[in-house]
């Protein structure tokens, strides 16, 4: 999977800590979520759509490679 | 209206869009379930509890982690007890081991469910980890009870005791641990 969260993030001038506290996850997460090291659970995907008030399609996207 | 989150754990403050707040200076939602109230404290928003009355990661860690930490505790202490107990103290009495060995299953339950809980605590990557790093530790954990419950057969060792593979369940659940939050978690 291919995510955004890297780019909404710096858009928002957020940390990576700022927004593991906001998804109440740890900052390692939210690091290698943005890597594309691990992909998120469903509901942990629907809230990072919900706090960037975004569809949840324009911030993930499958890639069979990734 | 400008509203500030004063970030707990950074310290730093961040805005938030009128979307966030719902209810100014009462209520910010950011997902399924997940609610957090903003207080006024020193002429900023404060975030606090989660609305489903739950606390932050951290903070459920940490609790959790004391609790497991007791649970251990407890069951180590009584498996002493009924290792050396029985010679030691009450020269073989039926009825106190029978005691000690029933203390012995009750604090094991209760470290069994402390472990669990402290799993649940954690977040989906740290029980990703742990949950893989457990497969692991077990296949390793078979594999070598066969080979090693050969060895006596085979006449490579005179005496093999069962507990030593505990050595190899642990320090294989703590290698696997690692090396795994290491590989998704390196920056």
């Amino acid at each position: 999977m291919k995510n955004k969260l890297k780019v909404l993030r710096a858009e928002r001038n957020w940390t990576q800590a700022d927004l593991a506290s906001a998804l109440d996850v740890t900052r390692q997460t939210v690091n290698a979520i943005e890597k594309g090291k691990y992909d998120p659970s469903l509901p942990l995907a629907f809230k990072v759509a919900a706090l960037f008030a975004m569809p949840i399609e324009q911030i993930f996207s499958y890639a069979e490679d990734a | 209206m400008v509203c500030l989150w004063l970030n707990p754990r950074t310290d730093k403050y961040h805005q938030l869009t009128d979307q966030d707040v719902k209810e100014p200076l009462l209520l910010f939602k950011w997902g399924i379930g997940c609610k957090g109230y903003f207080t006024l404290c020193n002429r900023s928003l404060t975030l606090s509890r989660n609305e489903n009355g739950s606390t932050d990661l951290n903070t459920r860690i940490n609790q959790s982690s004391v609790r497991l930490f007791l649970g251990t505790m407890g069951w180590v202490a009584t498996t002493a007890v009924l290792a050396f107990g029985p010679k030691l103290w009450w020269e073989f009495d039926p009825s106190v081991t029978l005691i000690a060995i029933v203390l012995n299953l009750i604090t094991g339950a209760i470290m069994l469910v402390a472990q669990y809980r402290h799993l649940m605590s954690m977040d989906e990557l740290q029980k990703q980890t742990h949950l893989e790093a457990m497969a692991i530790t077990l296949g390793v954990t078979a594999i070598v009870t066969v080979t090693y419950g050969n060895l006596e057969p085979a006449g490579v060792l005179a005496d093999t005791r069962p507990t030593n593979i505990l050595f190899v369940t642990g320090i294989t659940y703590i290698v696997a641990v690692i090396v795994l939050w290491m590989r998704r978690t390196s920056e």
